[in-house]
């Protein structure tokens, strides 16, 4: 008798997989969309967020994240790579992806005053979906595109009754929340052994928000807490390649060049204005509506590969912020006037080394993946045209195996400096840890019918 | 066991993400925006408006007639009703029949002596909402009368034999309260206006065997003003009971969507440039004012007491309260809140005090004013 075949997904695994999905889906969404209110309970970070749109993020994969951040030309079965959706094409089972990210900085002046804030807030969701193995694959991802996230003080003394001379002291909180969020959805297919090409649908939505609370000593006087919210959604398109070249410098190795591009994207925004705690709000004027033209991004990168133990990537990217444009003012930008926008560069390397190779049964510490990188970041906006901001960064992980097969904890830190503590200016000196859980199984197994 | 590690690494990581120290390293990127800052403005508009108190069920009496060299001849009748339980069932001998005031007020000359009539309401009236405007019908002619003078600790009215024996079973008999509708106390001779405490006042009826005091439950106090006041240029009168009051506006059209942290409107009194008084007259000044909104919902009249403040040793009247300053934010967001706000006496001092107020026509220094903390939006 003829062996056919068919496909049928395993219950247990499947169940387990889509109830973490889901739960990550939910931790991402649900504090995501409350960090507009989080500010005040003291979870802050770099006052440089403040500017522009927010602190642009770069979460390519737990992996990539470990090699500096890059991950145009990264691809691995254990890994789905968003950097480059031709990557898509090369999955062999369907993973789900989560995480969270924490974050000491310690911020300094030129006065030599210094402040150390502590946050906290959830990383990426993804998943992927081999639909033919290793040839064509489904992506999905949900990841910051920006942060904002700062709170700064400043106190003064107000005369209250220039007649009677009575003062009272104040503080005025400077606090920012929000950003923008990506949900991507792509598609990557294997055109050769060599070549493969995606394309991702991608759309950037999410609130902005900048706060400033007045506080009084005196009971006498109202805290007011005025916030401009600066809600977007707007949708782009990425196109990428990817091709590799095997047993370029000796057996078992590959060379991968990786190229995507993400088209400029104008996002349809609505600014509004309020005064008052988040349920008891009235709205100052009329909601005013925008565009906000994002500009184009290109993705670029190179990445080596050798006898499945050692792995070195460099990358880049470039975004002309100088062509960004808005209706809307934000920090750093007047839509009137002038502007501190500039292109951004990113530049970021890194090296992995898995001593065990593909050996499963070798002792756990070989199949550790130990990872060492980093990157340098030029800002696309800047506080002044006095300070081009930097951000240079060392980073580095471990991708650890667990007891469940195809299921890693990759646990990454990242150490940097931004800035520059000069005049009014402040650095930045950062010290992140992440941890993600990248769990991966096969849902459809091929089972022998007779 | 195989999950403790990571359970333990989520622990410190939060832990570690629990802390937090905001301080003002930074601030110079953002600048200091929006700063306090305090606005300081003029009333747009004040005028005077008659105004007629609530008198009904106030805890004062009113009743004399005063020639106020400065603001006019004011003339008070007040009316009052009775409740109580006649106590000796079995003694319906009444002896007598009196009314005992306590003085607790006087405005006017103190050494005058005043003649008092006591006359008898006959309509049945309830005393809830009347205005100082309010009449009752009374019997043309009075009961009885007496004469005190006004630092007199108590006026005693004693009813005539021949009411007595017209009218004595309304204290034995069962309803009381439905067939007495009350006495109405007349000035017949100028002088002053007194005013008795009610709760401190009482109709005593006398039998062989028993006192029984009868509680004043209803009250009314009418008032009318003759002649204008003669006020300074740059004041202006609010008075209790008579009137008239003060109505004011602010122009907040500047400060538009600006949010506002404290409100506060003060005025400037000075009663004593209302000239000298003759001697031993008396003439008492108001010590506490509301603000008050007034503004129709549906037709129907709204007043919304806003803020209650006592006058400072100094005669400024400073008004602050968290409700003055959410109405003024609110109309700096555009709402149409109110037609007026007015200063009013509070009602429980049932008085015809007055109080001057310098207009904005008055020196800055005495001129009232507004001062906004605000904290500007638009930076």
């Amino acid at each position: 008798m003829p062996t056919t075949f068919r496909a049928v997904p395993s219950a247990p695994m499947l169940r387990r997989t889509v109830t973490l999905l889901a739960l990550f889906a939910l931790l991402a969404l649900g504090p995501r969309d409350a960090t507009a209110q989080r500010n005040s309970t003291g979870d802050a970070g770099s006052i440089y967020s403040r500017f522009g749109i927010g602190q642009l993020e770069s979460f390519a994969s737990s992996q990539s994240e470990a090699l500096g951040g890059g991950g145009a030309a990264l691809w691995t079965y254990n890994y789905p790579t968003f950097d480059n959706p031709a990557s898509l094409s090369r999955q062999v089972v369907v993973r789900a992806v989560g995480g969270f990210r924490m974050q000491r900085l310690t911020i300094e002046d030129a006065a030599g005053s210094s402040s150390t804030i502590n946050s906290g807030s959830l990383g990426a969701v993804q998943f992927g979906l081999p639909i033919l193995q290793d040839r064509f694959g489904l992506g999905f991802s949900f990841t910051p595109y920006s942060r904002v996230n700062y709170q700064v003080q400043t106190r003064g003394e107000l005369i209250t009754d220039p007649l009677q001379q009575d003062t009272t002291a104040y503080r005025i909180s400077y606090e920012g929340a929000g950003g923008l969020q990506e949900l991507s959805a792509g598609a990557g297919y294997r055109v050769t052994d060599a070549l493969s090409l995606g394309l991702s649908a991608d759309m950037i939505f999410g609130i902005i928000e900048d706060g400033r609370r007045t506080i009084f000593e005196s009971s006498a006087f109202t805290e007011t807490n005025l916030t401009t919210s600066t809600q977007t959604r707007g949708v782009t398109a990425t196109g990428g390649a990817l091709y590799t070249l095997s047993n370029v410098f000796r057996e078992q190795d590959d060379l991968n060049v990786g190229l995507s591009i993400r088209l400029p994207t104008k996002l349809d925004a609505d600014r509004s204005r309020t005064l008052g705690e988040s349920l008891d709000r009235d709205t100052l004027a009329a909601d005013l509506s925008g565009d906000i033209d994002l500009p184009w991004s290109l993705r670029s990168g190179l990445s080596y590969r050798t006898d499945n133990r050692w792995t070195a990537t460099v990358n880049a990217r470039y975004e002309p912020w100088s062509q960004f444009d808005s209706d809307f003012g934000f920090p750093g930008f007047d839509p009137d006037g002038a502007s501190q926008m500039n292109d951004r560069l990113r530049l970021s390397g890194g090296l992995e080394v898995v001593p065990a190779g593909d050996d499963q049964l070798a002792p756990y510490l070989q199949r550790v993946a130990y990872r060492l990188g980093g990157y340098y970041d030029q800002a696309y906006v800047a506080p002044s045209d006095d300070l081009s901001l930097r951000t240079i960064a060392v980073t580095g992980g471990l991708g650890l195996p667990t007891a469940f097969p195809g299921t890693h904890l990759d646990i990454n830190f990242q150490v940097g400096t931004r800035g520059s503590a000069e005049d009014d200016f402040v650095r930045d000196l950062f010290v992140g840890f992440s941890a993600t859980l990248n769990m991966g199984e096969r849902w459809f197994r091929k089972r022998k019918l007779r | 066991m195989k999950g403790f590690p990571l359970a333990l690494l989520l622990t410190g990581l939060l832990l570690w993400s629990a802390c937090d120290d905001a301080s003002t390293v930074g601030v110079d990127l953002v600048g200091e925006q929006g700063a306090p800052t305090t606005e300081r403005l003029d009333l747009a508009t004040l005028s005077s408006v008659p105004y007629d108190d609530v008198t009904g069920g106030a805890t004062r009496l009113l009743t004399g007639d005063v020639d106020d060299p400065a603001l006019g001849r004011i003339t008070a009748t007040s009316f009052l009703d009775l409740s109580g339980t006649f106590g000796a069932p079995g003694d319906s001998t009444i002896q007598e029949v009196s009314l005992r005031l306590a003085p607790d007020y006087v405005y006017g000359d103190t050494t005058a002596t005043l003649t008092l009539a006591l006359a008898e309401v006959l309509d049945m009236w309830d005393d809830e909402g009347l205005t100082a405007d309010t009449t009752l019908s009374t019997a043309a002619t009075p009961l009885t009368e007496t004469s005190f003078v006004p630092t007199d600790s108590l006026v005693t009215l004693t009813l005539p034999d021949t009411w007595i024996a017209e009218n004595g079973d309304l204290f034995t008999g069962d309803d009381f309260e439905d067939a007495f509708v009350g006495f109405a106390l007349q000035s017949t001779t100028p002088g002053a206006v007194v005013g008795f405490s009610a709760s401190a006042s009482e109709l005593r009826v006398v039998t062989p065997s028993d006192t029984i005091e009868y509680q004043i439950t209803k009250t009314l106090s009418t008032l009318g003003r003759e002649g204008s006041p003669a006020l300074p240029p740059d004041q202006t009168l609010l008075q209790d009971g008579v009137g008239p009051t003060v109505q004011f506006d602010l122009d907040l059209s500047s400060f538009a969507d600006t949010p506002l942290n404290g409100a506060v409107i003060r005025f400037f009194t000075r009663s004593e440039t209302l000239g000298t008084l003759p001697p031993h007259f008396v003439r008492p000044t108001l010590d506490r004012v509301q603000i008050v909104l007034v503004d129709e919902d549906d037709g129907e009249p709204v007043e919304l007491e806003l803020d209650d403040e006592a006058i400072d040793e100094d005669g400024t009247l400073s008004f602050s309260s968290a409700a003055l300053r959410e109405l003024f934010q609110q109309t700096t967001f555009g709402e149409d809140l109110y037609d007026a706000l007015e200063l009013r006496v509070a009602p429980s001092d049932n008085s015809i005090s007055p109080l001057l107020l310098y207009t904005p026509e008055a020196a800055d220094d005495l001129a009232p004013e507004v001062l906004l903390t605000i904290s500007p939006a638009d930076q």
